[in-house]
């Protein structure tokens, strides 16, 4: 009977154009902002690669273009809903079905069933959008999956609304008035308004709660939300249309209301519990919701409960619910953690408690731990992460750069100096300073780790020597070498068993980021701690390249395979660069390595990068040059397990369309499709109106 | 008789705010009977007949379909029902065989059985050949006669037909006369008209109704028996209470 009632929906819907007619407008709607966004993404891609972090495709342009497609799901299903039942009154065609063996609750399902149908065929035209993408890269599934999984709930929530509304009436034109505008205000339940008190608006309101589903969240409690909202109106729109012919007047609307308000109360209180009990689970493939292993790894390390006060006013100047922002990024450790408990303060409420806490920043927070405190003021993972990692890192740990012979300096701001980096170690509890030979004697010693960065003057013969000592007793050195030369390093090279060839690494693809040849790109990585789940492409300029001769002393990993489709340019560097099969070392080249040798039942670590440029305050922002550059202090100063938060790459960061393809796509989506589907209507419509 | 009647209506009342629109009518129906329910304009035809099909809530009183109360088994009982409201129930956009379709669903005939009662119906009511077309190009005559098909195509043991003839020519009347004669063999039958020469050319009996009240009732043989015209009749119990509402209309309904 469901399905009958269904099916009838279906034939007088598709009979008419006016269905075709929306879908066609519909989808061109969609499919204009669709290519419009893909259109951006693919002129900021190269840009893109080069910002830590940055969103796959599937967030960038997908993700927008469901949240539209719910909004414009919203405007059209009160269009469609409202005739459901107003219509048959007003057309005076409900005695039909109400004469008729068919119980109200089959009517109601039916109905429902004959609209949802339709909506999903909505639904199915927006996720072929995404589709076209496959063409030119791999999408997160996930996200999509979740998307389209949120379209269908709420579409589902538009229609049992727009259902009861249609029930309550006569008039259509008043249901689909009444329908759009009450969708629009449960819609936007959310935007904080002047209360500042948003708890339950924010519970009540359908676009939180899509807002997980289009996130590729799938989160219990909105899942339990828009689940008991459907079934709700779905009960009051049949026992509304039940009671058609049964009760009337007073007596109806007494029973109507009771039931009304036992439904709500009811589906209050399951609701109530699946708030209680809430879950969420990060389904899109590339976890953008989930911590990375590396801060799972820091709070599985820490025992104890771990306590966050988050001083924020309820909004910002911007009028922006920060606190939710922060709310929801805490979220994410809180998962992992359970006993990390967050509040909230409104430093304006408290000023004294602010103040006593030495909060600066309008939204700031203070992480407790053992009695440590940190304070942090920005709300990414990376730096809370590694506020965590200080707090609970029991010692310091130095970082010492050699002075004195025109290195690169940890605290300079100059282009080729290395201030931002020596920050941000510092950031991450590091002790940075600046060692000189020429103010010490012996062996160098009090520090983990030396960095010798890209001396420009000659080191005299017994500071090498004091050097090589340094490595005889076991000492762990981080080397930069640029292309050049080595200024008495010599010895050093020697002791390491490396060879460093002459030369600058040519790079051709540099170009397609609007990047010098002269800059590598590393791609290739190791399999070594350093570069464990490493996804991020690394750039290194003026890279020379680095070989490990055959030794029994060191063991070797190389790190870094850069210019995947370069060579060695051995001419003039500053000429045009060609390559020149006759003297140039095609690519990939080896441009890091990591050396270990076991000295006094201690693993003693090396690293040698050829190219003293990546980590400068120039570079350092490059691709994934500042994470390779933590990730070997922490691994030369032994802190594996507290290895930097790798953020995981994106599987979907880069699409490939050539032209042809992409005007296919475009022409398919804004012509074919919207003009096959006003034919298809017109077509039907004449051949069923010819008969 | 002993045999339960196929419909049995007591005491219905209903009223529309201030005005009553029926106010305490009874009455029964016997299997294999033709009732006519005559009565002007505003007489309350069409709301009793709402209740009778469950489509309108009663202000008081019960009503059983072949024994089965209406209020406490609404599905079981709506089976034995065959119903045309004033305004036939169509969906323009569909053709007439979906649409005789989708009712014969409604009314649960066996899937397999529809094509065939599709058939009958579709010859009983003159719709042969339209099962293509769209009801809404359909010409008033044919809506009404699709209307009637679809209140019979299930075979009902009640069939509930409100003013069946209005849009029809003389010829498509005489015919459907004819048909709903034919039906009341079988089944029974309850039509309201305000033309006394339908009454008198298909029913067995009549009962008048009078601004909401049941005024006169009587088996159309008994009427001939004692010589009494229904016309003399009808004006007797219309015009008694002076004020009719739509008094004017009295003349046309004469006709
Ligand atoms: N839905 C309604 N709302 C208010 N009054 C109504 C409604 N339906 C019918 N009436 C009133 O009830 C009375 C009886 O109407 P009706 O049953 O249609 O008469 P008939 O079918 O005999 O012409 C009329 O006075 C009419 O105005
Ligand atoms: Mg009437």
């Amino acid at each position: 009977m469901i399905q009958l009632i269904a099916r009838k929906e279906l034939v007088s819907l598709f009979g008419s154009p006016l269905a075709w007619i929306l879908l066609a407008l519909v989808h061109w709607v969609l499919a204009w902002s669709f290519l419009a966004r893909l259109d951006s993404f693919l002129h900021i891609q190269p840009q893109l690669a080069m910002i830590a972090n940055a969103p796959g495709a599937t967030e960038a342009i997908v993700a927008p273009v469901f949240a539209m497609a719910a909004v414009m799901l919203l405007m059209a299903t009160p269009l469609m809903s409202a005739r459901l039942i107003a219509g048959e009154r007003h057309n005076r065609t409900l005695a039909l079905l109400v004469s008729a063996p068919v119980a109200a609750r089959d009517i109601v399902l039916g109905k429902f069933l004959g609209l949802m149908t339709f909506l999903c065929v909505m639904i199915v035209l927006a996720t072929a959008l995404p589709a076209c993408l496959l063409a030119g890269g791999r999408l997160d599934l996930g996200l999509v999956l979740g998307n389209a999984a949120g379209l269908f709930l709420v579409a589902a929530c538009f229609a049992s609304l727009g259902l009861y509304l249609s029930c309550l009436g006569t008039r259509p034109a008043t249901a689909a008035a009444a329908t759009l505008g009450l969708l629009l205000i449960l819609w936007m339940l959310d935007t904080p308004g002047e209360s500042g008190n948003l708890g339950l608006a924010r519970d009540l309101s359908l676009l939180a709660h899509y807002e997980h589903f289009n996130r590729g969240l799938i989160d219990s409690f909105s899942l339990a939300y828009l689940t008991l909202f459907v079934v709700v109106f779905l009960t009051l729109s049949s026992h509304r249309l039940g009671g058609e012919g049964l009760h009337d007047g007073a007596g109806r609307a007494l029973r109507h209301g009771m039931l009304a308000l036992l439904a709500i109360l009811v589906a209050a209180s399951l609701g109530y519990l699946a708030r209680e009990t809430r879950t969420q689970w990060d389904i899109s493939q590339n976890g953008r919701n989930s911590l990375s292993q590396a801060s799972v790894t820091v709070l599985e390390n820490m025992h104890g409960p771990l306590e966050a006060v988050v001083y924020a006013a309820p909004q910002d100047a911007q009028a922006r619910d920060v606190r939710r922002i922060v709310r929801e990024f805490l979220a994410r450790y809180q998962r992992a953690k359970p006993d990390f408990n967050v509040t909230f303060v409104d430093p304006a409420e408290h000023p004294d408690h602010a103040r006593k806490a030495g909060i600066q920043a309008p939204v700031e927070m203070v992480v407790s731990f053992r009695d440590r405190h940190e304070r942090l003021d920005q709300f990414n993972e990376p730096a809370l992460t590694h506020l965590l990692m200080r707090l609970a890192r029991p010692g310091e740990r130095v970082v010492a750069l050699l002075g004195g012979h025109g290195e690169r300096r940890p605290d300079g701001m100059a282009g080729h100096d290395m201030g931002a980096f020596g920050s941000r170690l510092a950031a991450r509890g590091y002790t940075v300073e600046t060692f000189n030979l020429a103010a010490t004697a012996g062996t160098p010693a009090g520090f983990d780790l030396l960095v010798i960065a890209s001396p420009r003057i000659e080191l005299r013969e017994g500071e090498v020597d004091r050097l090589l000592a340094y490595l005889d007793a076991g000492g762990n050195l981080l080397w930069l070498v640029d292309a050049g030369p080595l200024h008495g390093l010599q010895p050093l090279a020697e002791k390491l068993e490396l060879t460093l060839m002459p030369g600058v690494v040519a790079d051709p693809r540099a170009r397609d980021l609007k990047l010098p040849m002269t800059v590598a790109l590393g791609i290739g990585y190791g399999r070594h701690p350093v570069t464990r789940d490493f996804g991020d492409t690394t750039m290194f300029p003026f890279a020379r390249q680095v070989i490990v001769d055959e030794n029994e002393t060191w063991r070797s990993v190389p790190l870094v395979e850069a210019a995947h489709q370069g060579w060695v340019e051995t001419g003039d560097a500053d000429a045009a660069m060609a390559f020149d099969a006759a003297y140039d070392v095609p690519g990939p080249v080896n441009v890091a390595v990591a050396l270990t040798r076991i000295l006094q039942d201690r693993e003693q670590r090396v690293a040698v990068v050829g190219s003293g440029h990546f980590l400068t305050n120039t570079y350092l922002g490059y691709g994934g040059n500042l994470d390779f550059g933590i990730n070997l202090v922490n691994w030369l100063t032994e802190d594996e397990d507290l290895m930097t938060i790798q953020l995981r790459s994106v599987l979907d960061a880069g699409l490939a369309f050539d032209e042809p393809t992409l005007a296919v796509i475009s022409a398919t989506l804004l012509a074919i499709l919207p003009l096959g589907l006003l034919m298809s209507g017109l077509i039907i419509g004449w051949l069923r109106g010819r008969r | 008789m002993t045999r339960t009647p196929a419909l049995l209506a007591t005491n219905l009342v209903r009223d529309f705010g201030a005005c009553s629109a029926v106010r305490g009518v009874s009455l029964v129906l016997a299997q294999g009977e033709v009732l006519g329910l005559l009565g002007p304009n505003g007489a309350g035809k069409t709301t009793l007949m709402r209740m009778l099909t469950g489509n309108l809530a009663p202000g008081s009183g019960s009503v059983e379909i072949c024994g089965i109360d209406l209020r406490d088994r609404p599905l079981e009982a709506k089976a034995h029902l065959g119903y045309l409201p004033d305004v036939p129930p169509l969906y323009p956009e569909l053709a007439v065989g979906e649409y005789l379709r989708f009712a014969a669903g409604l009314r649960r005939v066996p899937a397999a059985a529809i094509p065939a009662a599709l058939d009958r119906v579709m010859r009983k009511c003159g719709l042969e050949g339209t099962g293509r077309r769209l009801i809404g190009a359909l010409s008033q005559g044919y809506r009404q006669r699709l209307g009637i098909a679809q209140a019979i195509l299930h075979e009902p043991d009640v069939i509930v037909l409100d003013e069946p003839t209005v849009g029809l020519d003389p010829a498509q009347i005489r015919t459907m006369r004819a048909l709903i004669r034919e039906l009341g063999t079988r089944h029974g039958v309850i039509l309201s008209t305000h033309l006394l020469a339908e009454v008198e050319s298909v029913c067995d009996r009549v009962q008048i109704m009078h601004r909401g009240s049941m005024v006169h009732q009587d088996t159309l043989a008994g009427l001939r028996r004692r010589g009494l015209s229904l016309e003399a009749l009808f004006m007797q119990a219309t015009t008694g209470g002076g004020d009719t509402e739509d008094a004017a209309d009295e003349p046309a309904a004469l006709s």
